[in-house]
């Protein structure tokens, strides 16, 4: 029991199709339970609701029906702010892009987790420093993300979700616009950042390959989970 | 290190510098600037205008004045006894009688009315700035001398040295030919300029002997002047009462506020409403800041969206625009505060602008450099901008992570 970071029982979800009042039931009862250090993967065809989802399980979505529980707490207790908190200090984002703030270098970018959750700056850059250079970005660090490739983007991303040490990382087609040889090196850190720092890692992908290497894979079929 | 400091580093950094004064940055900042130097500038102007007039009104005319009723005259025996009371009063600080009438002048075919005024000199000195006031010859007037207000003696074209001629219609003496009024030649031997242009025009200065001469009268005196101590100013309605009461029934008493007050309340009205109808124009301008926040609001969507996505409170991105516009603003209103006081330095020094005396009383702009109007000012700025600041900022906590982040 202890070990399980969050639970989510029955969450389901639908759009309303703007003008022909059409309601998309997406998710149908999504049941998820997902253990410390555990590395999970989810695959299902586009527009299956993989995105929404990660989204709901992260918390910056809301389910119309069900419950997500971190730790045993259901987040619904949680204030704006108590939300805002889990976020940030035990979960962390890797978007499909890599969402960089074009103002701040690659260190900066990776520490402002830390930062703005008011942690002590030097701690927080010497932390980001050592992210970096785990992810290979060691020459990068004071460069703007405008002045990166692709996949260093990809890497600072994942650097940044791990900066508060949170206990799961959601991450949506990370490698989604990487070439193969930068997925497989994504992979490859994704691993060894689960193994250094025992974080648990959710991610989403097309590829079945890349979904089998996980600890558990599922398939979103149909609003529904199903374990491979 | 608390995460405002870094972003505001960050905002002064060489790449933020830009960021910071991107065009319409620059342009709602100018606003607040123009605004703020209006302000300043107006204030600066107008507190220098009204202490002049205050300065030279309580410097031309006392605090406190004694008649009696029917305009009769203050015998000698009256004044001791009233002289030596007043002095009694700690808050007074000098006391002077006067003669005071209505008349007329003529020089070289010109002919004007005028305020005649005896005085002891030595005595007038310390009831009113007279001795400040004389620009020409001596404080001390002779006997058969007068001293003349600078605009009447342009109007009347005469000079210290020349010879003028005192008229007296009303306390002229009967004669089978009707009234004859009464003259009387004197030397001009001195110059009176107050700045004012009231007095200037119409006052005519001699001593006592002299015009107590020439008005018929026995030594005795018209009124009687007080001056207080600069500090009980303030208490002049209750040291009034206190003096009215000891005063016998025939006396009467009135004091600057009576005389002036209107005017000085009117110029202190005049500058309340000056003051709030130029902070409209911060106003405006701190508008103009409003709608280039809600433009950087919206550009930075997607990195509010970010931020939300790791877990930065509302409160936290909300402050980060502040931070900004407080920046902004700050700038604004420092460089307005110091162009206001620089122009406000040139108007008053160079005299670029001449002011119409018959309308404004004095003939140029003066400036008064009160701190306490630069700190209102800037009060008012910053008041304005911090709460126009908070209407773009409800904005951010609408902004869902999830619609931005996907794009939608
Ligand atoms: N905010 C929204 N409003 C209306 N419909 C939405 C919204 N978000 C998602 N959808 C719809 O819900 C369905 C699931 O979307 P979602 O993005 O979760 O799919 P996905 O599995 O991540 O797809 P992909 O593999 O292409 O990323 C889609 O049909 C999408 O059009
Ligand atoms: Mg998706």
């Amino acid at each position: 029991m202890n070990n399980i970071i969050c639970r989510a029982e029955d969450i389901h979800k639908s759009y309303y199709e703007g003008s022909n009042k059409n309601i998309l039931h997406v998710l149908k009862g999504v049941d998820l339970i997902i253990k410390k250090a555990e590395i999970v993967s989810i695959t299902g065809i586009s527009g299956s609701g993989k995105s929404t989802l990660l989204h709901i399980l992260g918390t910056l979505d809301k389910q119309d029906k069900g419950e997500i529980y971190y730790q045993g707490k259901n987040i619904k207790d949680f204030s704006e702010i108590g939300l805002a908190k889990l976020r940030n200090k035990k979960i962390g984002f890797v978007f499909q892009f890599h969402y960089l703030l074009p103002e701040f270098t690659a260190l900066e970018n990776v520490a402002l987790p830390a930062i703005m959750g008011s942690k002590n700056y030097r701690e927080s850059i010497e932390k980001a420093m050592e992210l970096l250079i785990n992810v290979g970005l060691k020459d990068r660090v004071s460069h703007y993300p405008e002045q990166l490739s692709g996949g260093e983007q990809q890497r600072v991303a994942v650097a940044r979700a791990l900066i508060n040490n949170p206990d799961i990382v959601y991450a949506d087609e990370p490698t989604g616009n990487l070439d193969k040889q930068n997925s497989e090196k994504l992979l490859e850190l994704i691993w060894n950042l689960n193994q250094k720092y025992e974080q648990a890692f959710l991610y989403v992908t097309h590829s079945e390959k890349v979904a089998a290497r996980a600890n558990k894979s599922y398939h979103l079929i149909d609003g529904k989970l199903y374990e491979d | 290190m608390h995460y405002l400091v870094f972003i505001i580093s960050k905002y002064l950094s060489l790449r933020g510098k830009k960021e910071l004064f991107s065009l319409d940055s620059i342009i709602s900042i100018t606003g607040i600037i123009i605004g703020v130097i209006a302000l300043t500038i107006s204030l600066s102007l107008f507190s220098g205008y009204q202490k002049i007039i205050k300065d030279i009104i309580l410097g031309v005319n006392s605090h406190i004045y004694i008649f009696k009723f029917s305009n009769l005259q203050i015998t000698q025996q009256e004044y001791q006894k009233l002289e030596k009371y007043l002095y009694s009063q700690q808050e007074i600080e000098a006391v002077s009688p006067f003669i005071y009438t209505e008349a007329m002048i003529s020089h070289s075919d010109k002919i004007a009315g005028i305020i005649l005024r005896g005085v002891y000199p030595e005595l007038e000195k310390n009831t009113t700035s007279f001795a400040k006031f004389i620009s020409q010859g001596k404080i001390n007037i002779e006997d058969n001398q007068a001293i003349i207000g600078e605009k009447l003696a342009q109007r009347i074209q005469s000079n210290v040295g020349d010879t003028i001629k005192l008229i007296i219609p009303i306390s002229a003496k009967l004669s089978p030919v009707g009234m004859i009024p009464k003259t009387k030649k004197v030397l001009v031997s001195g110059i009176y300029s107050s700045g004012m242009y009231e007095y200037d025009n119409s006052y005519v200065y001699l001593n006592m002997h002299t015009s107590q001469d020439f008005i018929g009268v026995d030594n005795t005196y018209t009124g009687i002047a007080v001056k207080l101590r600069t500090e009980h100013l303030d208490d002049t309605i209750i040291i009034s009462e206190r003096i009215k009461k000891y005063l016998p029934f025939e006396f009467r008493l009135t004091n600057w506020i009576e005389l002036n007050g209107n005017l000085f309340a009117l110029l202190t009205l005049e500058k309340w409403v000056l003051y709030i109808i130029l902070s409209f124009i911060i106003l405006v301008a701190a508008f103009g800041m409003v709608s280039s926040l809600i433009m950087h609001i919206v550009e930075k969507r997607k990195e509010i969206g970010i931020l939300k996505s790791f877990g930065v409170a509302n409160h936290k991105i909300k402050s980060i625009f502040i931070v900004k516009s407080y920046i902004l603003g700050l700038i604004g209103i420092i460089l307005g505060l110091l162009l206001g006081y620089i122009g406000s330095q040139i108007l008053g020094n160079s005299r670029i602008i001449s002011l119409d005396s018959d309308v404004y009383f004095i003939d140029h702009l003066v400036v008064e450099n009160n701190p306490y109007n630069y700190m209102l000012i800037f009060a008012t700025a910053v008041i304005i901008i911090v709460i126009a600041s908070l209407i773009p900022l409800r904005k951010i906590s609408k902004l869902n992570p999830v619609d931005i982040i996907t794009n939608r």
